[in-house]
């Protein structure tokens, strides 16, 4: 499904090239879960948004669903990602002026779906996750956890192929980090959503099917479980 | 997808009301003031543009070559037949006497007397051929015979009420009018606004002056008016050789200093050598003003986007991840900035409306200005809000294509350093107002300074009336009946008050100069009390006498230095012919203004000219004077039955002279304290919108000991450096620009410093209370609050 080879990214300082990423292989096929782990600033939100597309590799190649990103236009590749990932962050961001049904409905909106389909596929999410009672609140009103699960219903709408989280848990308390990483498994397992993430928590990262650790932008170890 | 845009940016604009209303507000005021901009400058371009030909209609003016060239607006009626019979190219033309002033007789049983100022014309149905006038009743063409009369529909109802007009008679001089149409009134946007028009031929009977009218070619007057219309634009340099060509013959060697010229009928009202009222520059300003004062809001707006920007940059990234292309993204900034200036345009309509009835009673009460079609107007507010959006569209589009969405998701997203840009922008904001503040100074000091200076004269409680065609007898008994008023201190018959706007003079021949002098002399005409009444005073020689033989003449110093240099005094004793009279000069006069401060002091002589002495001016001793008024209208009444007693104090007149410059005084006036308002609401948004993103850091300086009064000062003054940046900039630049309006004047203002400290300080001033309340609350406020919050 994605295939990264020989991707590296590095930031010119003076004559030095400080590197990011350095020379990074890996592939994730349909319906894994990887989690990546590593200390600050071995490269993990990079890697991220390199696969998500929001940032670009100084080189190497990558390939989604078969497709060569590092030849793809701009537009072209925010088609791609628009269409097949799904983003979930740390800070949750849901926008503060939109209601819990239209956070959930704004992907929908940019990718020019029907009304009547849009009602629809937000009715559903909103059950899927248990949230109907809150769809007319504001994200003000909503605690951490309930904040992260829009996001999560949010990042699902579209019916990506892969998500993306980013420490997805990192604000919330344990409990409601727990709860989220079920919902990532069920989602995993019974779904069949690929998922990638990256955590610091040992504990998160034991729910996914890899671990990949990274350290000063090479893969330090990977490690099927 | 637009009710999404819509709804977001409700929803947006409630939360942050404060803000919004500060924008609204200041693009609301900021618009209202375009559009008044816009209603007077457009019902100025509009004068007169509405006749039928009135591209290819032009007035034959003059140029007088002297040593100062003299520009006069009048041509005789025989040059106006002669082009009519000899010039091709001339296919139509009107021809009228206008301004005339007259006592109307109306009714036929109970008579009635209207004393009629500058409002009767003289021509014939070629006028309304030319000129525009919608018939209400009867025809036109029945002016062209004898005694015959139109009036407007006012005038019409003032003489008659509501009894059909037509075929009524009116007087004057006792000669019967019959009217035969009564026409539209004039619409406001016109020069040719006469009520009455009397048949043409019939002047000869009136006012024997006009006997030989048909082939006096020197009858050059300003109320003789003669308009052509020509084929083509492209004919007027043509047309225009002919004129003088035609005249030659008749003009014989003086045609040397005539030049017979076209002015175009739509720049009358903008040419002020021919009696035009309004400047173009002024209009050019108040465009530029417009647009300022414009620019100072919509900087406003941009600022506060701009400084909102760190915030809102998380939502656009998200929004970015979510699919929006920056297209999409930047229709929700436009969306908000649509709604922000669609509800700042209707209140800046309903301002409008409630502004221009006061402004017009307050400001343009001589010229009121009239809205010509409020459709045009409404296009013209969609205009500038369309104007406004793409603008302030401009920075956001910029900032969305630029934009980094990693940089903006960071999970400690850095405070984008976006300040200079900012700065810049508050400084040009406060450079406008303080160039306006600068200017308004400026200006009012040398409006007070044209009325008040010593004009040579005593202008305080000198009272003007008019008489008329008074006989010497009449104004026997009314000098009689005042010398028994106890308030009276003197009165002397004359033409005019020494400062008036309208214009008498000649050549003159001095002593036994063999050659006439190459610069005329200004008249200034009146009786023997007239320097007595109008406390001018004697510096040489004696007053002059009205029994006296051959007349005498008083010379003001002017006059006497540019006869005689230094042996000046001299002239007294020496003959002199100014125009047709001659006579000796028998005193000389300290220098009095004859006309407007505008221009330099003149060679005056006074003199008299009985046929002239129309006015009665009564210098009064300031006390009972409402009394000492009414026992004069008794004595008018009683004296001259068929009068109409009015007055008019001559300091009134005299400010009216200055009225071009207190309307731009005003206008300017106006300008400043929209920009200044405008900025200061720009100010405390952002000043408030600074505060509160740095409230940590206020927070951590008070907890490492930082006073109230240090943070207050450090946060004001941020801004008062720019304010001061700004004072920099436009101190050279109003001195530069108020100079050279300056010099417009003979006699003006020096430009001191302290005009510019008063500007810093007042500016300053603003600025201090804008920002410093604000920035006291943050300073005052609870650090363990603010570092608690993260």
């Amino acid at each position: 499904m994605l295939s990264l080879k020989q991707i590296s990214k590095y930031y010119n300082t003076g004559n030095n090239k400080t590197y990011v990423l350095n020379k990074v292989d890996l592939d994730v096929e349909q319906g894994e879960f990887v989690s990546i782990m590593g200390p600050s600033g071995s490269g993990k939100s990079t890697l991220l948004n390199i696969i998500g597309m929001l940032d670009q590799p100084s080189e190497g190649y990558m390939y989604f669903l078969n497709e060569p990103v590092h030849q793809l236009k701009e537009k072209q590749r925010s088609a791609l990602y628009k269409q097949n990932i799904g983003f979930v962050f740390q800070a949750y961001h849901l926008i503060d002026e939109l209601t819990v049904y239209e956070n959930i409905e704004t992907p929908l909106l940019y990718q020019d779906v029907k009304s009547t389909e849009r009602k629809a596929l937000v009715a559903d999410a909103l059950d899927r996750f248990n949230i109907v009672g809150k769809k007319d609140l504001f994200p003000a009103q909503l605690s951490g956890g309930q904040q992260q699960l829009v996001g999560i219903a949010r990042a699902l709408i579209s019916k990506p192929k892969l998500l993306l989280a980013d420490e997805p848990t990192g604000n919330l308390n344990s409990k409601q980090g727990e709860e989220i990483m079920e919902l990532f498994k069920k989602l995993n397992q019974e779904d069949g959503v690929t998922i990638i993430q990256v955590t610091h928590s040992e504990k998160n990262a034991q729910y996914g099917s890899r671990i990949i650790n990274l350290l000063d932008g090479k893969i330090d170890s990977s490690i099927i479980l | 997808m637009l009710q999404a845009y819509l709804k977001v940016a409700w929803r947006r604009l409630k939360a942050r009301l404060f803000y919004t209303l500060l924008n609204v507000l200041g693009l609301a005021l900021a618009m209202g003031c375009c559009i008044l901009l816009y209603v007077y400058v457009s019902y100025q371009l509009s004068f007169d543009t509405y006749h039928r030909h009135a591209a290819t209609t032009y007035r034959v003016v003059n140029e007088l070559h002297l040593d100062k060239t003299e520009y006069d607006k009048g041509s005789a009626m025989a040059m106006y037949l002669a082009a009519r019979r000899e010039i091709p190219q001339v296919v139509n033309g009107a021809y009228s006497c206008s301004r005339q002033s007259y006592i109307v007789t109306a009714g036929t049983a109970d008579k009635k007397l209207f004393r009629e100022e500058k409002n009767i014309a003289f021509t014939n149905s070629k006028w309304f051929d030319v000129f525009k006038y919608r018939v209400v009743a009867g025809n036109l063409q029945g002016l062209n015979q004898l005694n015959t009369a139109v009036l407007t529909q006012k005038q019409a109802q003032k003489y008659f009420g509501s009894t059909p007009a037509i075929g009524q008679y009116l007087q004057i001089k006792n000669i019967p009018m019959r009217v035969v149409a009564v026409v539209a009134n004039c619409p406001y946007n016109t020069d040719q606004n006469s009520d009455i028009y009397f048949s043409f031929a019939t002047l000869k009977q009136i006012d024997p002056d006009y006997k030989n009218y048909t082939n006096q070619w020197g009858y050059i007057s300003s109320v003789n008016n003669s308009y052509l219309v020509l084929r083509t634009t492209a004919d007027k340099p043509v047309v225009e050789k002919m004129l003088n060509q035609i005249a030659k013959p008749y003009f014989g060697d003086g045609i040397k200093y005539y030049k017979f010229q076209l002015l175009p009928l739509t720049e009358q009202h903008f040419d002020l050598r021919y009696g035009g009222t309004t400047q173009k520059s002024l209009l050019t300003v108040l465009i530029v003003i417009g647009c300022l004062i414009l620019a100072t809001a919509i900087i406003n707006y941009i600022n506060l986007v701009v400084a909102q920007q760190a915030r809102r940059s998380t939502e656009i990234g998200t929004r970015k991840v979510l699919g929006a292309t920056a297209g999409r993204l930047l229709m929700q900034f436009v969306t908000e900035s649509v709604m922000t200036t669609t509800v700042a345009a209707v209140l800046a309509m309903g301002l409008v409306a409630a502004v221009l009835p006061v402004i017009n009673r307050y400001w343009f009460s001589a010229q009121p200005v009239h809205v010509g079609s409020w459709l045009q107007l409404g296009l013209f507010t969609l205009l500038l809000v369309v104007i406004i959006n793409l603008v302030m569209g401009i920075y956001p589009a910029w900032w969305l294509n630029r934009f980094n969405i990693t940089h903006a998701l960071k999970k400690q997203a850095t405070l984008v350093q976006t300040g200079l840009g900012r700065k810049a922008l508050v400084v040009l904001q406060n450079l406008i107002a303080q160039l306006l503040i600068a200017g308004t100074v400026i200006i009012v000091m040398q409006v007070q300074f044209l009325k008040n200076t010593d004009k040579g004269f005593d202008r305080n409680m000198v009272v003007n009336i008019s008489v008329g065609q008074a006989t010497d007898l009449q104004k026997q008994r009314l000098l009689k009946g005042t010398a028994q008023m106890p308030d009276v201190s003197s009165v002397s018959f004359c033409l005019n008050s020494p400062a008036t706007d309208s214009q008498r003079g000649a050549t003159l021949q001095f002593d036994n100069r063999p050659k006439w002098e190459n610069w005329p002399a200004r008249f200034a005409i009146g009786d023997a009390a007239y320097a007595k009444t109008f406390g001018l005073q004697l510096i040489a020689g004696r007053n002059r006498d009205s029994h006296a033989t051959t007349p005498e003449f008083l010379v003001n110093q002017k006059m006497a230095r540019m006869l005689m240099g230094n042996h000046w005094t001299d002239v007294i004793g020496k003959k002199l012919q100014p125009g047709d009279p001659k006579g000796i000069i028998v005193g000389v006069v300290k220098d009095f203004n004859v006309h407007s401060l505008l221009e330099p002091i003149e060679p005056t002589v006074v003199l008299e000219d009985k046929n002239l002495q129309t006015n009665m001016a009564v210098k009064l001793n300031g006390q009972h004077t409402d009394a000492t008024l009414k026992t004069l209208q008794q004595l008018y009444t009683e004296t001259l039955p068929t009068e109409v007693f009015s007055y008019r104090f001559i300091d009134e007149q005299i400010a009216s002279l200055y009225r071009a410059e207190t309307l731009q005084q005003n206008l300017i006036w106006g300008a400043a304290a929209m920009a200044i308002v405008i900025s200061s609401l720009g100010l405390l948004g952002l000043v408030s919108l600074m505060t509160l993103q740095r409230t940590k850091e206020i927070g951590v300086r008070k907890v490492l000991g930082a006073g109230v009064s240090q943070i207050g000062l450090m946060l004001s003054a941020d801004f008062l450096k720019l304010v001061g940046l700004a004072l920099i900039v436009a101190i050279p630049g109003s001195w530069w620009l108020m100079n050279h309006w300056l010099q417009n004047y003979a006699y003006h203002i020096q430009i001191h410093w302290w005009v510019y400290a008063l500007t810093g300080l007042l500016a300053m001033l603003i600025a201090f209370f804008t920002v410093g309340f604000q920035s006291f609350k943050a300073a005052m406020a609870n650090p363990v609050n603010s570092l608690r919050s993260e």
